[in-house]
């Protein structure tokens, strides 16, 4: 479905072929028919969540829990100022770890997915780290770090920087020895089969790493913001919480949501637009 | 004797250590691939073939014996591994890079190996790949193009080079019936129009036939040469081939040769190594 009607008319009625006018017309009809079904599924999806949320909102037991509507109106009292302002400082600290992680990341991974020697060297004590959740380092990053801003930043770095060196390894090594035969076979030194053959190749798989680590780090973001209580949309949720301002919880819980998806979004269109061979 | 894009394999051997232990793939095998003979190797599955190609095309190194190409020796025991542009290689499962375009990967030899500009290699690639009747793909990715132009474009990316000698490792095993007799006409009338060096390795008699001037038999592992066969069909050959007598005579006394080597490695339990 995530092909444009030009796509399946240009390979119904390939160039110098004649298309009926009537058979194009029942291609747009049919395609027009399949993208109502589904937006209409997909308003359908939000509508039955409302709903549910509704339901559990009247449960005798969860008076507490404010209703769509309460939740609706709560995020027409916001000031908007303060609001952007927390989604930019949250977003700048995801941002900010997520940049370095893969600054630092993508190198790293393919200097352990190259060469063996860095292999065993790095790999045990990386593995060491990887079981610890990133959560549990935030009594230490706390007492390590004198202000509380990079031990928040720190998070958001600790959560990218898994995923992205782990799918790094893993594109880097698991490359087709077909690809790099005919590279040092056409004329490629070390060096240009690094650029033009190993990189590439990895490229994919390095994206799913970026992919899951902006998610990640997200979690972070929230999880640091809750506990330093320094601004960003973290710190907000859980404010709404302190105060009784219940409903805020919601607009607080839907904008991480939102902004999250959004930054994912980012990365897959960066990913597209890098990775232009692979079909999507 | 030999001039200098051919091929002499002389006594070789390779040892090597796998999961199953100490593995034979080749014994004492010899093989001379004249100049810009088409040489077609064939044996079952597993017997060394693959083994034998990759020692030629600098992938592999060998236990025993030296390989020379024209007087110079490519190959020799504890020498280093050196793949090169004059020995280049189709491959079994498709070698194009997916990343570059159709005509990024054609150029991409003589571009990497500094011997035209990158426009001069580009105008070269484009004449080279209308000469085979493959204009309008130039700026399509491998994936968006059929198994059969890849398998094309693939053998324009080798020959552009010009290489000494074309390696083809099982090129159109993964190809319907079809789409590989057209790449059979394609081979030959590239070979018909400008003969160079290839060596061939299948296990599809038919077309080891029909497309060799020699079809050399190998035995199952360890991998020997172990009947040469003379393939004297004129060219240019066509289909009508297929069903002249002196092609079935030749096709059941090497089919025959062939089975013998398939059921002994049947017997020893040698699985398809696909």
């Amino acid at each position: 479905m995530a092909e444009s009607i030009e796509q399946v008319i240009g390979r119904a009625a390939p160039k110098g072929s004649q298309a009926s006018a009537s058979a194009v017309d029942a291609v747009h009809a049919t395609l027009l028919k399949q993208r109502l079904q589904i937006i209409c599924f997909r308003i359908l999806s939000l509508l039955l969540f409302v709903a549910t949320w509704q339901i559990f909102s009247t449960l005798p037991w969860a008076i507490q829990i404010p209703s769509p509507l309460e939740a609706l109106r709560a995020a027409l009292q916001l000031d908007p100022e303060t609001f952007l302002r927390d989604i930019a400082l949250s977003t700048y600290r995801v941002g900010l770890g997520f940049i370095v992680a893969a600054l630092v990341g993508i190198p790293l991974g393919i200097c352990i997915g190259s060469s063996k020697l860095i292999r065993d060297l790095v790999f045990p004590s990386v593995e060491l780290f990887r079981p610890i959740p990133p959560i549990a380092w935030i009594p230490l990053a706390i007492l390590f770090f004198p202000k509380i801003e990079w031990m928040i930043i720190f998070l958001t770095f600790y959560g990218s920087f898994f995923p992205i060196v782990y799918n790094t390894v893993a594109g880097v090594s698991n490359i087709r020895s077909t690809y790099i035969r005919a590279g040092k076979s056409l004329g490629a030194s070390e060096w240009t089969l690094f650029w033009h053959v190993v990189l590439p190749a990895a490229l994919p798989t390095i994206f799913t790493g970026l992919y899951i680590a902006i998610g990640v780090a997200w979690l972070m973001v929230v999880a640091g913001e809750m506990i330093a209580n320094k601004g960003g949309i973290g710190a907000m949720t859980w404010q709404a919480y302190q105060t009784t301002r219940y409903p805020r919880i919601f607009v607080g819980m839907a904008t991480i949501g939102v902004v999250g998806y959004l930054s994912s979004l980012v990365v897959r269109l960066i990913s597209r637009a890098v990775v232009r061979w692979e079909q999507h | 004797m030999l001039s200098e894009s051919g091929v002499s394999i002389r006594h070789v051997s390779k040892t090597y250590m796998s999961r199953q232990g100490l593995t034979h793939a080749l014994d004492d095998c010899s093989l001379e691939i004249p100049d810009r003979s088409f040489s077609v190797l064939v044996g079952p599955s597993g017997c060394g073939k693959t083994t034998l190609l990759n020692i030629i095309a600098g992938f592999d190194t060998l236990t025993v014996g030296e390989v020379r190409l024209g007087e110079r020796i490519i190959a020799a025991p504890g020498s280093p591994l050196h793949p090169g542009p004059d020995r280049l290689v189709v491959f079994q499962q498709g070698g194009l890079f997916p990343w570059m375009t159709v005509i990024e990967n054609v150029c991409y030899g003589p571009v990497v190996q500094q011997k035209m500009q990158r426009t001069q290699a580009l105008e070269a690639a484009r004449r080279m790949l209308a000469s085979v009747g493959l204009e309008g793909i130039e700026q399509a990715y491998p994936g968006d193009i059929s198994s059969g132009m890849k398998r094309r474009v693939e053998i324009i990316r080798a020959l552009i080079n010009p290489p000494k000698i074309l390696l083809m490792d099982e090129p159109f095993r993964a190809l319907d019936a079809l789409t590989k007799s057209v790449m059979h006409e394609f081979l030959l009338r590239l070979y018909d129009a400008k003969p160079c060096t290839i060596f061939f390795i299948t296990h599809d008699l038919l077309e080891a036939i029909y497309l060799g001037d020699v079809v050399s038999v190998m035995t199952t592992r360890p991998g020997r040469i172990k009947k040469i066969a003379h393939v004297d069909i004129q060219r240019p050959r066509s289909h009508k081939v297929f069903s002249s007598e002196y092609f079935l005579h030749l096709k059941d006394e090497v089919t025959a040769e062939v089975h013998i080597e398939a059921v002994k490695a049947f017997e020893a339990g040698e699985r398809e190594l696909a």
